[in-house]
């Protein structure tokens, strides 16, 4: 019997196969915190854009649908957005820009203006969290509004300079184990 | 009943394919399916059906189950962190499982000491390899705000899967005292095949040249797949009808494919050997239950102008906004197409070099007439399987001994991928016709199983009769 002394050793090794603590219950505590940036609106216009028929164009409003918060991973997920604007206008008027949010009634949500003076330099940010979050998270259309304050300074043909504006949204995510 | 943990144990826990142990180790029959060109040492055998071979391997190259779920005071998310930083691209993990259905073999010949042998059987393998998506690991992880300009390549994103059963049957000649050759036809049926190896593109954020950003896809991502559509149709919830698909194409109802392995044995001297082999030279044709899946295009995005949407005064932003974003939800649909395909079986090459010594005059041999035979044999093998990204390549160093008649042991240190470190002990065992082996490798690993990288274990037991043992 000698001969299977070795078996029953080999047998026993294997049965020491052991493992040190490991604890699953750790991925509860699984949470990462992604941040993406994504461009936004952007304008360059020269002051010249601003005439129709040689009259001055002082309101300008358009509107998009989004349904991107219809999408559960980004309503669940995203616990704040930072809508970051640069501005530079060379042109001698003022300006502001209106970013309206509205839900799917018609209600308006949330309302920033943006005012940026004549020959300026501008930075911007409107951070949404907690309430002003669930307004943007409510949000169907976006309305756009660009407005030129009455001046005597008429844009006319050779009015010199441009309005330039670049954007992009920081979006923080919260990434949580939900199983 | 012991028996029976460990084999649970095996198949929970066991990765890899090198089966360096069993290479050479001719005293097992099964060697013939790693070289068909070896020495046979009997007469005839059959495998015990179902528990002839059982082959478990499972490996990571870099990070361990325990690496991340240690129990210890550091944060979960910082373990899983500093483990998405120190892996590569070329990390993988590979599953392989292996069991013979069964399995038999016998010497045949016109002279008086059968040269020729004839081997065959039939097993089910399961081959799985993931290489570690590293790019998109870190922009989930990490987001793109601080990594403008990082190029996140699609092209890390590989992996294969396939489930297969195998009808072989090999024939082996020992043409003359040094020469010996075999060769092995195989017919594969697949049962189901996962294939995502071909992937490229990528997503990057530049600064832009009307805004902030440019944010560029160029995707061209395909996954093949074959058995799987149809059961993913009845949203599994007809099992024992997926049981009986799975029954009917193990037994070549599935996708069907050719293979050949060919090997050889050269006996330099009476004490030096050199082998090698080549194993599943083969392709497996996907033409069944085809269901293909790609991602293709390029789309580029800076934002929008919502005050002078474009040239054309009729555009509504809104109009221009939803063009945007069409082209980026139809960069994302996926194509469904039924083309068929043929996958190549991984290739394996085994090759080693041996030096036999030590000759047992004592005690148990009847001398008279048979040839005494070396007690112990020292070599090197090498071990290269190809696989998607790179072959995989093992070095080892094997010690064999014979410790008495009916039991002989193996010892092997292999270098390879995943380890500097691994030592493997195996035995054969025979009485009484019965035949009993054990392999296993990474030893020093069974300290902590949640911490190994490799670990595989092969069993078996054989019915044996051998020759000059009458």
């Amino acid at each position: 019997m000698k001969r299977y002394n070795v078996i029953i050793i080999l047998f026993m090794v294997l049965q020491y196969a052991c493992t040190k603590d490991v604890d699953f219950d750790q991925i509860n505590d699984f949470e990462i915190n992604p941040v993406f940036e994504t461009s936004f609106i952007y304008l360059d216009e020269p002051a010249s854009r601003f005439l129709d028929n040689g009259q001055e164009v002082t309101f300008t409003q358009d509107f998009i649908l989004v349904n991107f918060f219809e999408d559960e991973v980004l309503n669940d997920e995203v616990i704040r957005i930072d809508l970051n604007f640069e501005l530079n206008n060379t042109i001698s008027r003022n300006f502001n820009i209106q970013l309206d949010f509205v839900d799917q009634l018609g209600q308006v949500q949330h309302t920033f203006v943006i005012n940026q003076p004549a020959n300026s330099v501008n930075s911007f940010t409107e951070t949404f969290e907690n309430s002003t979050l669930d307004a943007l998270k409510n949000s169907y259309q976006i309305y756009f509004t660009l407005q030129l304050p009455p001046s005597n300074n008429t844009i006319n043909q050779n009015t010199p300079g441009r309005i330039q504006l670049q954007s992009f949204a920081k979006v923080y995510f919260q990434i949580k184990n939900t199983l | 009943m012991r028996l029976f943990v460990i084999i649970v144990l095996l198949v929970q826990l066991t990765v890899a394919q090198n089966k360096q142990l069993l290479y050479g180790f001719n005293d097992i029959p099964q060697s013939l399916l790693l070289n068909p060109g070896a020495e046979v040492k009997n007469d005839w055998y059959f495998g015990i059906p179902l528990i002839s071979h059982i082959h478990a391997n499972a490996g990571t190259s870099e990070a361990t189950v325990y690496d991340i779920f240690a129990n210890n005071d550091i944060n979960f998310n910082t373990k899983l962190q500093n483990a998405v930083y120190s892996m590569k691209s070329n990390d993988f993990v590979t599953i392989n499982e292996q069991v013979d259905i069964f399995s038999g073999g016998f010497a045949f010949g016109n002279s008086f000491e059968k040269n020729e042998y004839i081997s065959f059987g039939f097993y089910q393998e399961t081959d799985i390899i993931t290489y570690f998506p590293k790019d998109y690991a870190i922009l989930v992880l990490e987001g793109n705000a601080d990594n403008i300009n990082r190029r996140y390549n699609a092209g890390h994103l590989k992996v294969s899967g396939e489930a297969l059963s195998v009808f072989h049957v090999g024939y082996n000649k020992k043409v003359n005292k040094a020469f010996t050759f075999g060769v092995r036809g195989k017919l594969y049926s697949s049962v189901v095949n996962i294939n995502s190896v071909k992937n490229s593109g990528y997503f990057v954020t530049t600064p832009g040249d009307n805004n902030r950003y440019k944010h560029i896809f160029d995707l061209n991502m395909s996954l093949r797949t074959s058995g799987l559509a149809s059961l993913l149709e009845d949203d599994n919830s007809d099992l024992p009808n997926d049981i009986d698909t799975f029954k009917k194409r193990l037994f070549f109802g599935g996708n069907l494919g050719l293979g050949l392995d060919a090997g050889f044995t050269y006996r330099l001297t009476d004490q030096w050997t050199i082998d090698g082999s080549v194993a599943d030279i083969g392709f497996i044709r996907h033409s069944k239950d085809v269901e293909n899946y790609g991602v293709n295009g390029r789309f580029e995005y800076e934002g929008i102008n919502p005050f002078f949407p474009s040239l054309d005064e009729n555009e509504t932003a809104d109009d221009y906004w939803s063009n945007i974003e069409d082209e980026f939800s139809e960069l994302f649909t996926v194509d469904t197409t039924n083309t068929k395909y043929t996958t190549w079986r991984p290739v394996k090459l085994n090759a080693s070099v041996n030096y036999a010594f030590g000759k047992n005059r004592g005690r148990d041999c009847d001398c008279l007439t048979e040839d005494l035979e070396y007690q112990n044999a020292v070599g090197l093998q090498l071990y290269s399987i190809f696989r998607p990204k790179q072959p995989q390549v093992a070095l080892t160093a094997y010690y064999y001994r014979r410790l008495f008649k009916g039991l002989q042991v193996k010892g092997t240190y292999t270098v390879d991928s995943y380890s500097f470190y691994n030592l493997g002990l195996g035995l054969s065992s025979q009485f009484a016709g019965v035949q009993f082996y054990l392999l296993a490798d990474n030893l020093l690993q069974y300290k902590n199983l949640y911490d190994a990288q490799n670990v595989s274990l092969q069993i078996g037991f054989n019915y044996i009769f051998n020759k000059n043992e009458n």
